[in-house]
C-alpha cells in the first residue's frame, strides 16, 4: 500500500470534484449537490499510461482548512497524513474567486498542485471567458480544464498531477500584505526546529501559529522552547495592534485579496443569459409567498409518486414470486422443507422485494432533489421553522435523508458543525418514517383503506413522524442539549441538471442496501420466524392452530396483555417483536404468521396475506392504523441504533434512543386507539 | 510618536494644559500650588519637558505649551475623561473616586486598552444593535435589583468583547457612524462590508466564505419566513440568518434602489 504513490483531490463543496474521482477511479459514489455531504475520505485506483498505478484520495469539499470543522479537520489531516505526492485542487470555473480561496491555502502545504479548472462548460454558457494562460502563470501550478460531469480532461490531469510530482513542483506560496509577511518573516526562523524535517512547510505552520489554530498550536507548543512561543504571541499582538483585527481574520482577507485580483485579471466576463434563467427560477422556488407551499406540493409529489406509480410495478413483482411459490410447491414433496422454501423464504424475502419500486422511486426523488441543488434552498426555506425547533436549517437534510433510511441519514448529521444540533438530530431522525416503514403502511392502507384515500393516510403518518420529531427536538434542545446554535451560513449552490448517470447511481447505491438487508438480515429473520411459528408442532387432538401453539405465538400471547391499550392482538405483537431486526420484516413476519395458519401453500405472497389480514375479525381500520403509528416511532432497527451508538460517540444515547421511542410508541397508539374507540366510536 | 514620558511628567503636562485655558500663559506658581509640589521640583520638571519640546519657559517668565505639548496634553486629558466616564456611567462608580482612581490608572494603561475601552463607551452607548438592554440589567444587578431575564446571555455578551476599530480610524470611532447591520436592509440593496464584528469559529467561518472588509455584496432576498436572508457576495449565493448578518456592518452603495 504504502508503495503506491497517493494523488488527493482537494476542492470546495459543490466543485465536481467527486464527479472527477469517479471518472478516473470507476468507483461508483455519492456525487451530491449538497454542500458537505462526502465527509468520508474515498479511496479508488487509477492506473497512468506509464502502467504505474496510483492511489487517488477524495478528501471532503471544504471552503478552508481551519480546525473549526469536521470536514476541515479531516480534510487538512489527510492531505499530511497520507503522504500525498501531489494535491489536485479542484476549482469550480463558474466560481473562481472562492475556490482559489481554498488554493492559497493548499498551496502552502509544501506538496506539488495542480489545479483542475472544472465545470469549464458551465463557465462557458455563463459567458465567462478564462484566460489560461494567464492563470496558470499567475497561479504558478499547472492548469487543467476539465468537464467533471462528462470526465473530459480527467486523464490529462492525473497525468498532470503525476508528472508534478515526480518533478517535485512545490507552488511558491502567495505574498500577503506587507504586515503580514513581515510577522512571517519573524515566527518562520523560531519554528524551523519544529517542522519534523519538512522545511517547506514552516511556512504553512508560520501561518497557522498566527491565526492560533487549536489543533496546531497544541502541537507546536510541546515542540517549541517558551520564549519562541512568547515572541511568537508578542508578534501576534503587534499585528494585531497595527491592522486592529484578529491576524485570523487578516489573514483570510489577504487570502481573499490574492483570490479576487487573480480573478479579475483572468476573467471575460459577458452578459449571461443563463444565470438569468436560473434567477427566475429561484426566485420563483423560494419566493416569499410561494415557497413553502412548493416545497410542500414537491413532498406530496414525491409521496404521491411513490405510492401511485410503484403499486402497479410490485404488482408484476408480486405475481412473479407467487408463479415461483407455486412452481416450487409443485416441484417439492409436501413436508416441513417444502414449508421453509415457500412460506420461509419466499414469502418472506419476496414480501420485502415486492417494495422495491417504492424504495426506487423514493431514492430518486430524493437525488433528483439533492443533485438539482434544490435540496439546499429547501433548507433556505424552511430554516425558519427548523431554528424554532431548535434545529439547524441544514438539520433537515438528514431528516429528509431518513425518509430514505436513517443509517445514512444519521450519517449524514456530520454536515452539522454543532455537536449539540448533532446529537439532537440524530435522536430524532428515527421518526422520519424510513423507507422500510414503507412496506407495512403499502400493505396494511392497501387493505384496510379506500385507494382514493391511500396517499392521504400515507402523507398522515409521515406528518406525525415529522410533528413528533420536531417537538422531541424542542425538548431535546431545551434540556439535554442547552446553548446556541452554530451559525447558520450556508452556500446555496447553483442549479444544475444533474446527469442521468450521476442520479442512477446514486439511487442504486442507497437502494443496493435495502437489497442487500433482504437477502441477509431479512432472509436470516424470515427463516426464524418460520421456525419460531412452526414449532413445536401443535399435539394432533389439538384445538389450537399451528401458529398459536408455536414459540411465536405464545411470547406473542405473553406480551398481549402489555399490548391490548393500543388494541394489538398477539399476531401483530409478535410481527412487531420480528420488526426490531428491520421494520420491513413485520410484512414477512405477517405472511409466515397468516401464511402458517392457512393452507400451506399453493399460492403464496401478499394477495393471501391481504385476505387474511382482512378477514381476521381483530383487525380494523382503526386498529391498523395504530399498527402503523407504533411501527413509525418504536425502536428503530438494528442497524440505525448500532450507527447512532457510532455517530453519537457512545452506546448511552443509542440506549436512551431504544427507551424514549418505545414509551413514545405505546402512549402514542394507545392514544389513537382508546380515543378511536370511545370518541369516534370506530 | 513621541518617546514616552513618566507618569509625573505627564500629571505636569495636564495640568499646565488645563491652567492655560486655551492658550494663556500658566506660572510656575499656579503648578507648584495645583499639585502640591515645591517651586524647584516645578522647574526642574519644566525642564525635562522643554527637552522634550512640549513646552516653552524662559526663566521668571509663563509657561506656554507647543503645539506638539498642546497635542499631547490633549491626548492625556481626552484619556483621563474616557476612564473617567467609563468609572462612571458603565461601572456606575461615583464621580470623586473616579476621579482619583483615573489619575492613577491613566498612566498604567496601554494605547491598545484605552482604545479599546473608547470602542467599548461608544459601542455600548450608541449600540447599533440597538439593544441596550443588558447594560440596564447589569446596573440593576449591581443595585441589588431583582433580574427577571436571564443573566446568562448578558454574561456571555460581554465576555466576547467588542473588537477594536481599526488603528487608522484614530481614537473616535466615526468610521463606524453611518454603517447598518446587513440584517436592516431588503432585498436588492447593494452594499460594501465595512466591519465584522465578533471573534473566534463564527467571525472566521464568515471570512472563509468571503465576507471580509470592502467587499461588495447584494441581497438577494428574504426566506419566506422572514429569515434567513440569501446574499450575492464574490458571485456565488450565500445564506446567513440575520442574527450573523447583524454582525456584519455595511455601508449601502450609491446606486443602490
Amino acid at each position: 500500500m504504502a508503495d503506491v504513490p497517493v494523488i488527493a483531490f482537494a476542492g470546495n463543496p459543490n466543485s465536481g470534484k467527486t464527479s472527477l474521482f469517479n471518472a478516473l477511479t470507476g468507483a461508483h459514489q455519492h456525487v451530491a449537490n449538497y454542500p458537505g455531504v462526502t465527509v468520508d475520505v474515498k479511496h479508488g485506483r487509477h492506473t497512468l499510461e506509464d502502467g504505474t498505478e496510483v492511489r487517488v484520495l477524495d478528501l471532503p469539499g471544504t471552503y478552508s482548512l481551519t480546525a473549526y470543522s469536521a470536514e476541515e479537520k479531516v480534510a487538512r489531516q489527510a492531505l499530511t497524513d497520507h503522504g500525498a505526492v501531489a494535491i489536485v485542487c479542484v476549482v469550480d470555473a463558474s466560481n473562481l474567486e472562492r475556490n482559489l480561496y481554498l488554493l492559497t491555502q493548499v498551496a502552502e502545504l509544501g506538496i506539488p498542485v495542480v489545479v483542475a479548472l472544472n465545470m469549464m462548460d458551465e463557465a462557458e454558457r455563463m459567458g465567462l471567458g478564462i484566460d489560461l494562460d494567464r492563470l496558470e502563470g499567475l497561479l504558478g501550478v499547472p492548469v487543467v480544464p476539465t468537464v467533471g460531469r462528462r470526465g473530459e480532461g480527467a486523464r490529462r490531469l492525473i497525468e498532470t498531477a503525476a508528472r508534478a510530482a515526480s518533478n517535485g513542483d512545490r507552488p511558491k506560496p502567495f505574498e500577503m500584505s506587507a504586515h503580514v509577511e513581515e510577522a512571517l518573516a519573524e515566527v518562520v526562523p523560531l519554528i524551523e526546529g519544529a517542522v519534523d524535517g519538512q522545511p517547506e512547510r514552516a511556512r504553512f505552520l508560520a501561518i497557522k501559529l498566527l491565526e492560533r489554530d487549536p489543533e496546531l498550536i497544541a502541537d507546536l507548543e510541546r515542540k517549541l522552547p517558551s520564549e519562541a512561543l512568547d515572541r511568537i504571541d508578542e508578534v501576534r499582538a503587534d499585528l494585531e495592534t497595527h491592522l486592529g483585527d484578529d491576524p485570523e481574520i487578516l489573514v483570510a482577507d489577504d487570502r481573499y485579496g490574492i483570490a479576487a485580483g487573480i480573478t479579475r485579471e483572468v476573467i471575460r466576463p459577458s452578459a449571461s443569459g443563463r444565470a438569468r434563467t436560473a434567477e427566475r427560477v429561484d426566485s420563483v422556488l423560494t419566493n416569499r409567498i410561494l415557497g413553502l407551499p412548493i416545497l410542500l406540493l414537491m413532498m406530496w409529489a414525491l409521496f404521491e409518486g411513490v405510492f401511485r406509480l410503484g403499486a402497479p410495478l410490485s404488482d408484476g413483482i408480486e405475481l412473479g414470486f407467487g408463479w415461483l411459490a407455486s412452481v416450487v410447491s409443485h416441484a417439492m414433496p409436501d413436508g416441513p422443507l417444502r414449508s421453509l422454501v415457500v412460506d420461509g423464504v419466499i414469502s418472506g424475502v419476496g414480501g420485502v422485494l415486492v417494495f422495491i419500486p417504492q424504495v426506487l422511486l423514493l431514492f430518486l426523488g430524493i437525488s433528483i432533489m439533492e443533485d438539482t441543488g434544490y435540496l439546499a434552498r429547501a433548507a433556505f426555506v424552511v430554516d425558519r421553522i427548523m431554528h424554532t425547533f431548535g434545529l439547524h436549517g441544514k438539520s433537515f437534510i438528514p431528516m429528509l435523508l431518513g425518509f430514505g433510511c436513517s443509517v445514512p441519514a444519521v450519517m449524514a448529521t456530520r454536515i452539522l458543525n454543532d455537536p449539540k444540533d448533532r446529537l439532537a438530530t440524530i435522536l430524532v431522525i428515527p421518526w422520519m418514517s424510513c423507507s422500510a416503514r414503507l412496506p407495512v403502511y403499502a400493505l396494511l392502507i392497501g387493505v384496510f383503506f379506500r385507494p382514493e384515500h391511500g396517499g392521504l393516510v400515507l402523507m398522515s403518518l409521515y406528518l406525525l413522524g415529522v410533528v413528533l420529531a420536531v417537538i422531541a427536538a424542542r425538548v431535546f434542545r431545551g434540556t439535554l442539549f442547552k446553548g446556541e446554535s452554530a451559525p447558520f451560513v450556508m452556500e446555496l449552490p447553483p442549479y444544475r441538471m444533474p446527469t442521468a448517470r450521476a442520479v442512477v447511481s446514486h439511487m442504486w447505491e442507497r437502494a443496493w442496501l435495502y437489497i442487500q438487508k433482504a437477502g441477509t438480515t431479512i432472509l436470516a429473520m424470515s427463516v426464524l420466524m418460520w421456525a419460531l411459528s412452526s414449532f413445536p408442532k401443535p399435539p394432533p387432538d389439538s384445538t389450537h392452530s399451528e401458529l398459536e401453539y408455536s414459540i411465536a405465538g405464545r411470547a406473542g400471547k405473553t406480551l398481549e396483555p402489555a399490548m391490548q391499550p393500543a388494541g394489538f392482538d398477539w399476531k401483530l405483537t409478535v410481527a412487531l417483536f420480528t420488526g426490531l431486526a428491520a421494520k420491513e420484516v413485520v410484512v414477512s413476519s405477517l405472511s409466515t404468521i397468516y401464511g402458517v395458519k392457512a393452507d400451506a401453500g399453493e399460492e403464496g405472497g401478499i394477495p393471501k396475506l391481504r385476505e387474511s389480514l382482512r378477514q381476521d375479525p381483530a383487525m380494523s381500520p382503526l386498529v391498523a392504523y395504530g399498527f402503523m403509528v407504533f411501527v413509525l416511532l418504536y425502536i428503530p432497527c438494528v442497524s440505525t441504533v448500532v450507527i447512532v451508538a457510532r455517530e453519537a460517540g457512545g452506546w448511552k444515547w443509542a440506549g436512551f434512543l431504544v427507551l424514549y421511542t418505545t414509551i413514545v410508541a405505546w402512549v402514542v397508539a394507545a392514544i389513537i386507539h382508546q380515543a378511536g374507540r370511545h370518541l369516534l366510536g370506530l | 510618536m513621541t518617546e514616552n514620558l513618566s507618569s509625573s511628567m505627564e500629571d505636569y503636562l495636564e495640568v499646565i494644559y488645563e491652567l492655560s485655558d486655551g492658550g494663556k500663559g500658566v506660572r510656575v506658581k499656579q503648578i507648584a500650588d495645583r499639585l502640591g509640589v515645591s517651586l524647584p521640583s516645578v522647574t526642574s520638571a519644566l525642564k525635562t519637558l522643554r527637552e522634550a519640546g512640549l513646552v516653552n519657559h524662559e526663566r521668571y517668565r509663563a509657561v506656554e505649551l507647543t503645539p506638539q505639548g498642546r497635542e499631547r496634553a490633549d491626548a492625556l486629558i481626552r484619556r483621563h475623561d474616557a476612564l473617567v466616564r467609563f468609572l462612571t456611567e458603565i461601572l456606575l462608580i461615583d464621580v470623586e473616586t473616579a476621579e482619583q482612581e483615573a489619575c492613577h490608572m491613566e498612566h498604567a494603561i496601554g494605547p491598545t486598552t484605552l482604545q479599546r475601552l473608547v470602542n467599548f463607551l461608544q459601542s455600548v452607548q450608541r449600540c447599533p444593535r440597538g439593544d441596550p438592554r443588558w447594560l440596564g440589567r447589569l446596573h440593576a444587578r449591581w443595585r441589588g435589583e431583582p433580574c427577571d431575564d436571564p443573566c446568562e446571555p448578558c454574561v456571555l455578551m460581554l465576555e466576547s468583547p467588542l473588537e477594536g476599530v481599526d488603528a487608522s480610524e484614530g481614537g473616535n470611532g466615526e468610521a463606524l457612524q453611518g454603517l447598518m447591520p446587513l440584517s436592516s436592509l431588503g432585498p436588492g440593496v447593494r452594499c460594501i462590508v465595512r466591519h465584522v464584528r465578533g471573534r473566534g469559529p463564527n467571525r472566521r467561518r464568515l471570512a472563509d466564505m468571503g465576507i471580509c472588509r470592502g467587499v461588495p455584496l447584494e441581497v438577494e432576498k428574504v426566506a419566506p419566513l422572514g429569515d434567513p436572508i440569501d446574499i450575492k457576495v464574490r458571485g456565488y449565493h450565500l445564506c446567513l440568518r440575520k442574527d450573523e448578518a447583524a454582525r456584519i456592518l455595511v455601508e449601502p452603495a450609491a446606486d443602490s434602489s
